[in-house]
């Protein structure tokens, strides 16, 4: 809404935040735990003069976190251009009520990049307990990124008590209800990442010698273990986001039901190999166990990603505004051009002008042009038209004019992770003499 | 134009006045600048060097130096650019994501170049830390890429700050967002000012004995000397060519008595203090003579970011001005951001210290 309308043919804005979002999400998460295994590694081999450990750690901190650290911080950025440009409503509402937030993780950034690469190139050059130091401050900034990061991510699908305006608005939407679950989530799998990853390297490089290795693989169990916790905290999460959600995660959505089913399986093997390990004392890891445990950390934690963006439809902002970027009534006060109540009487088009043909105004329409803007409007946020993501023609081939036009008063019903429709009758009957275009199986 | 197509404010308003938030958009911004300057700039002079020093190995060697410092500078650069990204969202992000999309494909064409950009400088570096030569094409290639990125976020600013370009631009699906002078006079502006910058980084790479050997550090010291006061000059003309040729209201904003003003001769005087002093600096280029241009320019850049945001505003005049927009402050979080900076501030500050206590 009021925005020009970007449109990535065949993929869709969704899937461009997502091969964006993911590389970072899991480059970010884990740094954290890639940040707290040098510390602990390198304070014990400072502790017992071990400078074979220490070596080892000297190639981990560069190949490992220096290397993709630089790819995390830089896809962080482009979640911002694509999301700018994918749901420019959505983004303009999350910075106005948290800037102060990000700019309080911002300062942590600046932090994040003097520590790592100070870290990196003070190697053996100054005094191992202040070459520590520096990591361990590299630890605890990024740690705080990932709390205020999650604070504003939770509060999409669990605003809580959050009003709009409404006193102390950033403290309810930021500590919102699932802001301590996920949390406590996100900190672990950052653990687990760090610590299978380096199971692998322990794997792969077999020049190091067994004493370090067993050192290293000793620590990575130990930092794996935590990821036991997302057995609880998963299902914490699960118990206060809202109902609608729930019932997608229920059987109502099946993507969303199986995918919450993955995740849960995967944090349950991971725990699971890593105690097995333990017990077998397992010191020399191997290729094929190691990446299985990477795997299941992987898919575990996308699956839990996917589920959060899944569950939130129709909203991209849980209750306050859908992912079209209409507002609800909680809005209405507010937003006097692009709410639901405006749309209903002036029509989806009044608020977005960039769907008509340059230069037209809507009385110069024909009914299927004008119906190809309300489908631009109020559909292509999650649709794209012939084939691709979510694409509507192979779901409305065979329709009568007479379905399609019925189905435009109780889509949200039908489907509720749909919204319901924004516009006006007038709107509606255009709607439909457009995707009447689209029944024929075949007609491109 | 179609005023229609103008969005409307964000509905919830300012998170403070926007005086601060003002104060931290430009101030933030023109330490980003002093960032991605080093790295465009130190980039044109190991091109320079690259395509002058052939078979010179104290060049080869200060290139060398040069390079392993570039990827820091960018990833500060590119860190010190989410503040001004947060808070120019705060203020214009009506005019700022309407530009974002239009010109959408070049927007997201960013992210790719600046990681390539980065691990582009690590396989240069690697070059020659492995002993082989570096001829021109690759720093040529990543001078091009930072170009590329300057004259996208210059694109970007302009069309924000145009809506009568939207139809046409948006018509052609964003392709023409470099439409009239007015963008290019920018990045010609913003480009001499980044050389300038280069120059200064390496300069002080130089005088603090950080560019390989004692002779690289001379022809470091000789290089950025040469540069800096060139470059300045040639930001100076540029700039005072850009305000000559702004749309009559703009250039009001500059010549109206007002605060732009101020901004506007201070920045001019700043820019022409430190060049003139970059030129004495020559004879004998201690550190203090070399500091005090440095930190002039600096304070004239901080000048030209608040100054080209009155201008910015006297562009969206018509359509649009701060004072429409309705206050509701966050103290508390705002204590929270301050907060954090001061922690932010007291771990660098740590960090250096304990990054000096070698054995
Ligand atoms: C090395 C790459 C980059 C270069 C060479 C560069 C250069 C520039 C230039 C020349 C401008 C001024 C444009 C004008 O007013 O004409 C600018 C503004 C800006 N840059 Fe960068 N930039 C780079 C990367 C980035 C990145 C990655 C970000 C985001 C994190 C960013 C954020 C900004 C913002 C937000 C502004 C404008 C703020 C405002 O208009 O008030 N830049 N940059």
């Amino acid at each position: 809404m009021e925005y020009p309308i970007f449109n990535l043919p065949f993929f869709g804005g969704s899937l461009l935040i997502a091969a964006i979002a993911i590389p970072h999400v899991f480059i970010a998460q884990f740094s954290v735990g890639a940040s707290f295994l040098l510390a602990l590694a390198e304070r014990r081999a400072n502790r017992e003069g071990d400078a074979a450990t220490r070596a080892f750690l000297k190639t981990y901190a560069f190949t490992v976190l220096l290397v993709p650290y630089v790819l995390g911080a830089m896809t962080g950025v482009g979640i911002w251009f694509a999301t700018s440009v994918v749901s420019p409503r959505a983004i303009s509402s999350m910075i106005h009520l948290f800037v102060w937030g990000w700019a309080a993780e911002w300062t942590m950034f600046i932090v994040d990049i003097v520590a790592i690469y100070l870290y990196v190139y003070t190697w053996d050059r100054i005094r191992p307990f202040a070459h520590n130091a520096i990591c361990w401050i590299l630890a605890a900034t990024s740690t705080v990124t990932l709390i205020l990061i999650n604070g504003i991510l939770s509060f999409m699908l669990t605003p809580g008590s959050w009003e709009p305006l409404a006193p102390y608005g950033f403290w309810k939407a930021f500590f919102n209800p699932s802001f301590w679950p996920t949390t406590l989530m996100r900190f672990s799998v950052s653990l687990a990442l760090a610590g299978a990853v380096a199971l692998l390297l322990m794997a792969l490089m077999r020049t190091v010698p067994a004493a370090v290795r067993e050192k290293i693989t000793r620590l990575a169990y130990k930092m794996m273990l935590p990821a036991l916790a997302c057995l609880v905290l998963l299902p914490w999460a699960f118990s206060v986001i809202p109902d609608r959600s729930q019932r997608f995660i229920q059987g109502g959505a099946i993507a969303m039901t199986l995918f919450f089913a993955m995740g849960m399986a995967c944090f349950g093997l991971l725990a699971l190999g890593t105690i097995l390990a333990m017990v077998r004392r397992e010191w020399n890891p191997s290729v094929l166990g190691a990446s299985l445990l990477i795997f299941f950390a992987f898919v575990g934690y996308a699956c839990f990603e996917f589920v959060r963006e899944g569950v939130r439809k129709p909203y991209v902002l849980e209750g306050f505004m859908y992912s079209t970027g209409v507002t609800t009534e909680k809005g209405q006060a507010l937003d006097k051009r692009a709410n639901e109540a405006v749309l209903r009487e002036k029509g989806v088009l009044s608020a977005e002008p960039w769907a008509l043909p340059s230069g037209k105004t809507v009385a110069d329409l024909p009914p299927q042009e004008k119906g190809h803007a309300v489908f631009k409007a109020a559909c292509a946020a999650c649709h794209q038209i012939h084939v691709g993501y979510n694409a509507v023609q192979p779901l409305v081939w065979g329709w009568t004019r007479e379905n399609l036009r019925s189905y435009l008063d109780v889509m949200h019903e039908h489907r509720p992770m749909m919204p319901p429709f924004p516009g006006t009758d007038a709107e509606k009957d255009a709607l439909t003499a457009y995707m009447a275009t689209l029944t024929q199986r075949g007609k491109l | 134009m179609n005023l229609q197509l103008i969005p409307a404010p964000d509905m919830l308003g300012l998170p403070a006045h926007p005086v601060l938030l003002l104060v931290l958009l430009n101030a933030t911004l023109a330490l980003h600048w002093v960032f991605v300057g080093a790295v465009l700039g130190g980039t044109l002079i190991v091109l320079h060097n690259a395509v002058t020093g052939r078979g010179d190995a104290t060049r080869a060697r200060l290139n060398q130096a040069i390079l392993s410092f570039l990827p820091f500078m960018l990833s500060m650069g590119v860190t010190l650019g989410v503040a001004p990204l947060l808070f120019v969202q705060v203020l214009y992000g009506h005019f700022f994501y309407a530009a974002n999309v239009m010109m959408a494909l070049w927007w997201l064409l960013i992210i790719p170049l600046v990681v390539g950009t980065t691990y582009l400088f690590y396989v240069a570096k690697l070059r020659l830390s492995a002993g082989r030569a570096l001829g021109p094409l690759l720093p040529a290639i990543l001078a091009g890429m930072l170009l590329v990125l300057a004259m996208i976020l210059s694109g970007n600013m302009t069309l924000f700050q145009t809506p009568s370009a939207w139809e046409s631009v948006w018509r052609l699906h964003g392709a023409g967002f470099f439409h009239g002078g007015g963008m290019v006079g920018r990045v010609i502006f913003a480009v001499f000012g980044f050389a300038a910058l280069g120059a200064m980084f390496v300069l002080f790479l130089g005088k603090m004995g950080l560019a390989y050997d004692e002779e690289a550090d001379r022809a470091a010291i000789e290089i950025g000397l040469r540069a800096a006061p060139v470059c300045i000059g040639l930001q100076l003309a540029a700039g005072i060519l850009l305000v000559v040729l702004l749309p009559a209201e703009q250039r009001k904003a500059v010549f109206n008595g007002s605060l732009v003003s101020l901004f506007s001769v201070l920045s001019i005087g700043c820019l022409a203090g430190s060049l003139v002093l970059f030129v004495k600096a020559r004879k004998s280029p201690t550190l203090s003579a070399l500091v005090v241009p440095t930190a002039v320019y600096v304070v004239g850049l901080i000048l030209i970011a608040f100054a080209r945001d009155g201008i910015r505003r006297a562009a969206l005049a018509p359509h649009f001005q701060l004072g429409e927009l309705a206050i509701h402050p966050q103290w508390g979080p705002f204590a929270l951001f301050l907060g954090m900076l001061v922690v932010a501030a007291a771990a660098v500050i740590t960090l250096l210290r304990l990054a000096r206590q070698t054995e």
